[in-house]
């Protein structure tokens, strides 16, 4: 299959042309999305820690930045202020989550993502409590859409390469001796639930990044940023884009947002074909679209009758 | 020669049942070391405490002086001890090089950021990784996921991955379980090498091997040791063989 710099090119073109192809709102909507589910990926994908409370760390990362540029201060200052606030509370998160495997691992991530719902939600002289938290500006160098979205497209670049060169480094492999064998990879040498922290914080305070970007792109943070529904939607993305490649969560966060951009405006109940995709990406196509599109290629391939069975990658 | 390892009064009771009772063990350093008795004796329980996956009921364990009773698994491949697993337990979906590779950082890591800067594919680990795997014989396989070897290859790599930590110790839980004939005397061959350069405790139940290799061979029967001797001495005891090697000739041998 494709190397990851091939890969990486793709990307680039692709985020050179979403402005061409979709409204460049919509477009900057993927890239912070797309940064959601890549870094989500490295714990559910690569560590194999299931988590439905990410949407925790976006959304407390959205209000701190929020708060910041509402105050007039520097975006500069807003996003370490939201990636440190969204690290804080995810290495909270992770302390306790970590002690579990499994289905109680998934049910304290929810947990917490429920508590940091209700505190949101009842705190409404900070964050506007169901109103959401209104009139966050954007930068000044950034007014107008095109301008904002390269400002984003290029923190978008950072964070996917310092998170490739992440799960390339020796952690990287760490981490997925963990998902395949944590007796084993405890036996080696490796404090297991050390390492399923250090995933748990990595892949949150990208999310959190990615959260302190929101606010900035529709002038809001509502109250549903936060809400669990978001942290399903995020593994949404992830699955059906394909979890066992870097970039195949991409392709999830484009087709999320896509859809919910389309058929959210003529239909209001849009959501149960989502639920249909998400079924049947479940049911047939585990490895997502990723899988997918590897499978045609090589049967492609065989038919023309030249190929030894192709490697999958990881 | 001095010992490197010592047992006193292991023990591990699940509710009524008493599976170890008592265990005390002495491993010299640079002997091959095995224990024996039938199935169901608490030979992997015995491992098991000693290496920390099953907490202990009672007893204590020193490793070259120092108390180890309530190190975690994870902290003994740190100080020299390793292990291996009696069911083939590897990374299926990482290859072979990253098996080895993976295994052996983790007690070459150095400094808090290392497990961000090293490079996987290059220096002073990749050639240990290498050697490693070549010493097992699966040179041609270095880069195929650990799920496409057979059997025999995959003890083969279970071996490795343990040896990966550079120890002192080695646990080896029956190696040769379920392989061939030929696979058999390869494994058979390889502890052989290996015991020049480690200390060997190995369970084993292929009794021509224990009576080839051994040093010093420890009987468990029903969670107790009821002999030790050098392998001709074990041969001859009779309680021994009343438990043990009579039953298994018929069956086995």
């Amino acid at each position: 299959m494709m190397q990851n710099k091939t890969l990486f090119l793709i990307t680039l073109a692709g985020v050179v042309i979403a402005p061409m192809v979709f409204p460049t709102v919509t477009a900057t909507d993927m890239l912070i999305f797309g940064l959601v589910a890549v870094s989500t990926n490295i714990m559910v994908g690569y560590t194999g820690m299931l988590s439905f409370g990410q949407a925790s760390f976006f959304g407390i990362a959205a209000y701190a930045s929020g708060l910041v540029l509402k105050a007039d201060i520097s975006v500069f200052l807003a996003i370490p202020a939201g990636v440190i606030m969204g690290s804080l509370a995810a290495a909270m998160v992770g302390y306790f989550c970590v002690k579990r495997t499994g289905l109680y691992f998934i049910c304290l991530t929810f947990a917490f993502n429920q508590a940091f719902f209700f505190l949101v939600y009842v705190w409404t002289d900070v964050t506007g409590g169901d109103d959401g938290l209104p009139g966050i500006p954007r930068p000044d160098f950034a007014t107008d859409t095109l301008s904002f979205y390269i400002f984003i497209a290029v923190l978008f670049f950072i964070c996917m390469a310092a998170m490739l060169a992440i799960v390339k480094s020796p952690l990287g492999l760490i981490f997925r001796m963990i998902r395949e064998n944590p007796e084993r990879a405890e036996a080696v040498g490796y404090n297991v639930r050390f390492y399923k922290w250090v995933s748990f914080m990595i892949a949150s305070a990208f999310t959190s990044f990615a959260g302190t970007l929101f606010p900035m792109l529709y002038g809001i943070v509502p109250v549903d940023q936060i809400h669990w529904l978001k942290s399903g939607d995020f593994i949404f993305m992830l699955l059906f884009g394909g979890s066992g490649n870097f970039f195949g969560p991409l392709i999830g966060a484009v087709a999320y947002i896509w859809m919910s951009d389309t058929f959210s405006v003529f239909w209001p109940r849009w959501p149960i074909l989502m639920g249909a995709i998400f079924m049947f990406v479940v049911l047939f196509m585990r490895g997502g679209v990723v899988e997918m599109i590897e499978r045609t290629y090589r049967y492609f391939r065989q038919k023309r009758g030249d190929a030894k069975p192709a490697e999958t990658t990881t | 020669m001095s010992i490197i390892l010592t047992c006193m009064g292991l023990a591990k009771t699940y509710g009524e049942e008493q599976v170890v009772r008592g265990v005390d063990l002495d491993v010299r350093a640079g002997h091959i070391h095995s224990v024996i008795g039938p199935n169901g004796a608490g030979k992997s329980t015995f491992f098991n405490l000693i290496s920390g996956q099953v907490t202990k009921t009672a007893g204590t364990v020193f490793f070259k002086g120092e108390e180890i009773t309530d190190y975690t698994p994870h902290m003994l491949p740190h100080i020299g001890m390793s292990r291996c697993f009696q069911r083939t337990n590897v990374f299926p979906e990482l290859t072979i090089y990253e098996n080895v590779w993976g295994a052996m950082f983790a007690c070459a890591n150095d400094g808090p950021m290392d497990f961000l800067r090293r490079p996987i594919f290059s220096g002073e680990l990749k050639d240990k990784a290498e050697e490693v795997v070549e010493s097992v014989g699966l040179s041609h396989k270095l880069h195929d996921k650990g799920k496409t070897l057979s059997h025999g290859q995959s003890r083969m790599l279970e071996v490795a991955v343990t040896l990966a930590a550079q120890p002192e110790l080695v646990l080896l839980d029956e190696p040769t379980q379920g392989l061939a004939p030929e696979a058999t005397h390869e494994m058979t061959e390889l502890i052989k090498r290996l015991a020049g350069q480690y200390t060997i405790l190995l369970i084993e139940h292929k009794m021509h091997i224990v009576m080839e290799i051994s040093d010093v061979i420890s009987v468990l029967n029903l969670g107790q040791k009821i002999a030790e001797g050098k392998p001709a001495d074990i041969q001859n005891n009779q309680m021994v063989q009343d438990a043990y090697l009579g039953r298994l000739r018929d069956d086995n041998d």
